[in-house]
């Protein structure tokens, strides 16, 4: 594989030489792993079919995003490999680098409760003590990382392929064989029984109250619109398609994909407050449906599935998000202190090396590290540290002439705020405002924009004046 | 609430199918993908080894 990679391009990007189908397989590969299934099965089992909501931002934002190819249109015409890059080409180095140490730290916190909450499923699974679970983890993220640090995007495209023949599979035969045996009435019934209204209608009690409702709708829709676009692991994917047309091809189709990926996952975690009952773990109810409904021959491939998952999101983030540490943290402090660029071969090397160090930081945050409240939106906030202020950023900075660095600054300092509350707030306070605090960072976020500008001009035309 | 039981019926059966659709499609139509993206790589590799051996030279 490694004959393949001749430089950067080739080792981020695939030398941008992805087709349409690949594109959108290895997309999917990548937004897919034991983790996914998890917190959408914790979802559907406690809020029932209401739960099923969180499909439609994701699906639409692709949709609409591709279609229009609102920001991305720009961002392929630049041929840039990571998002922060944009923020040097319109700012500076000195932007690329803050909201380079935010997605950074966002990306890798995120990615860092993976191994864990993957060992305990396979714990529940296989019957194996978690300890030894996470010794087999490591051994198979070392797999992982050694194909990956060979042949960067090349291998990553290749196992992809493999991988989603595997978890498709896994995912058609999961639904199906549930639905004969469970039965979709009794399955209904117990979503009444246990949860009543609320677990079928998402706007009850009312749109406004309810966990499922406009809030939370609003929250989703900017968190999606803006992970579509600054996503590393996403825009990834975009940067290595072969040309404009296919990267937005890739993007509307995802919208058809990315509803099956939220809905198939939460319609197992109903299943599993059918067949199970309400009163064992959320996060065990997949791992439980499982092993008691699939048959003990089959456990073996839906397990060889879901590992096949959790690799191809592996080799993926340790690719974006090693990515950003080497081009945008460590390349721009070069730059900066130095003004040199790194030749390719050596960007190369620091991007090896940096991947190998984000593997063992996960693998010591997942041992120590427990998430408390949906798993789902822990993730969510993780990534809203960099999210609110990329996307009024890109927005701003490809539709707006006038935009500042200092409305940059702001604008990325202020949305950090409510998702970084989120994360040191008690759980019962997290969990109650979770959708205030999701939107309330883009709202910051613009806010922020809009005063940094304004400061900017105001300042700058007084200093101008002064000197007149 | 049966029609949001509807809804959802509805929702669910169209997601499996489209999902057995959209596997059985990327996955057939990817493998030429797949070759004609090595093939693309060998043909850049090739012509990076030609400019540096006609640097050297």
């Amino acid at each position: 594989m490694k004959k393949y990679i001749g430089g950067i391009g080739d080792y981020l990007v695939a030398n941008r030489s992805m087709g349409f189908n690949l594109g959108l397989l290895s997309l999917m590969c990548t937004e897919i792993g034991i983790i996914t299934y998890v917190y959408y099965a914790e979802m559907g089992y406690k809020a029932g079919f209401a739960a099923l909501m969180v499909a439609f931002p994701t699906s639409l934002a692709f949709f609409i995003i591709g279609k229009t190819g609102f920001i991305i249109k720009p961002l392929l015409e630049m041929k840039i490999m990571t998002i922060p890059e944009f923020f040097s080409i319109k700012f500076n180095q000195g932007v690329r680098l803050y909201i380079g140490i935010l997605m950074a730290i966002g990306g890798i916190l995120n990615f860092g409760v993976f191994p864990g909450v993957e060992a305990k499923f396979i714990n529940v699974v296989t019957g194996v003590s978690q300890e030894y679970v996470l010794i087999t983890m490591v051994i198979m993220l070392t797999i992982v990382l050694l194909y990956t640090l060979l042949g960067g995007m090349v291998s990553v495209i290749l196992t992809n392929y493999l991988q989603y023949a595997l978890l498709s599979i896994g995912m058609i035969y999961i639904t199906i064989y549930g639905i004969i045996q469970i039965g979709w009435g009794n399955i209904v019934d117990a979503v009444k029984l246990n949860l009543g209204e609320q677990g079928i209608n998402p706007f009850y009690p009312s749109a406004t109250e309810s966990e499922f409702g406009i809030g939370f709708i609003v929250w989703q829709s900017l968190l999606w619109i803006s992970m579509v676009v600054s996503w590393q692991a996403i825009s990834m994917r975009l940067f290595s398609s072969k040309d404009t047309k296919t990267g937005q091809k890739i993007y509307s189709w995802s919208g058809i994909m990315f509803l099956s990926r939220a809905i198939l996952p939460v319609f197992w975690g109903i299943m599993a407050l059918a067949y199970l009952g309400s009163n064992i773990e959320p996060l065990e109810a997949l791992p439980l449906l499982i092993i008691k409904l699939i048959p003990s021959g089959m456990v073996g491939i839906i397990m060889a599935g879901l590992m096949a998952a959790s690799m191809s999101t592996y080799s993926s983030y340790l690719l974006s998000w090693s990515s950003i540490v080497s081009q945008d943290l460590i390349g721009s402090v070069i730059r900066m202190t130095t003004g040199k660029v790194l030749s390719s071969k050596k960007q190369l090397l620091v991007s090896r090396f940096t991947m190998a160090l984000v593997m063992i930081f996960i693998i010591w945050w997942s041992l120590f590290h427990t998430v408390e409240g949906y798993l789902y939106f822990y993730l969510g906030m993780t990534g809203m540290l960099f999210i609110p202020g990329t996307l009024v950023c890109l927005i701003f900075g490809i539709y707006w002439n006038k935009t500042r660095t200092t409305g940059a600054y702001l604008a990325i300092t202020l949305g950090v705020i409510p998702p970084l509350s989120y994360l040191i707030l008690p759980e019962n306070i997290k969990t109650a405002y979770a959708s205030q605090l999701g939107w309330g960072g883009f709202l910051l976020a613009l806010i922020g924009m809009v005063v940094g500008n304004f400061l900017h001009n105001m300042f700058s035309t007084k200093i101008q004046s002064a000197k007149k | 609430m049966s029609n949001y039981i509807l809804f959802w019926t509805i929702i669910i059966a169209m997601s499996l199918i489209s999902f057995i659709y959209m596997s059985f499609r990327v996955l057939t139509k990817g493998l030429p993908e797949l070759r004609e993206m090595f093939k693309q790589l060998n043909d850049t590799k090739s012509n990076h080894s030609h400019e540096e051996t006609d640097l050297k030279n």
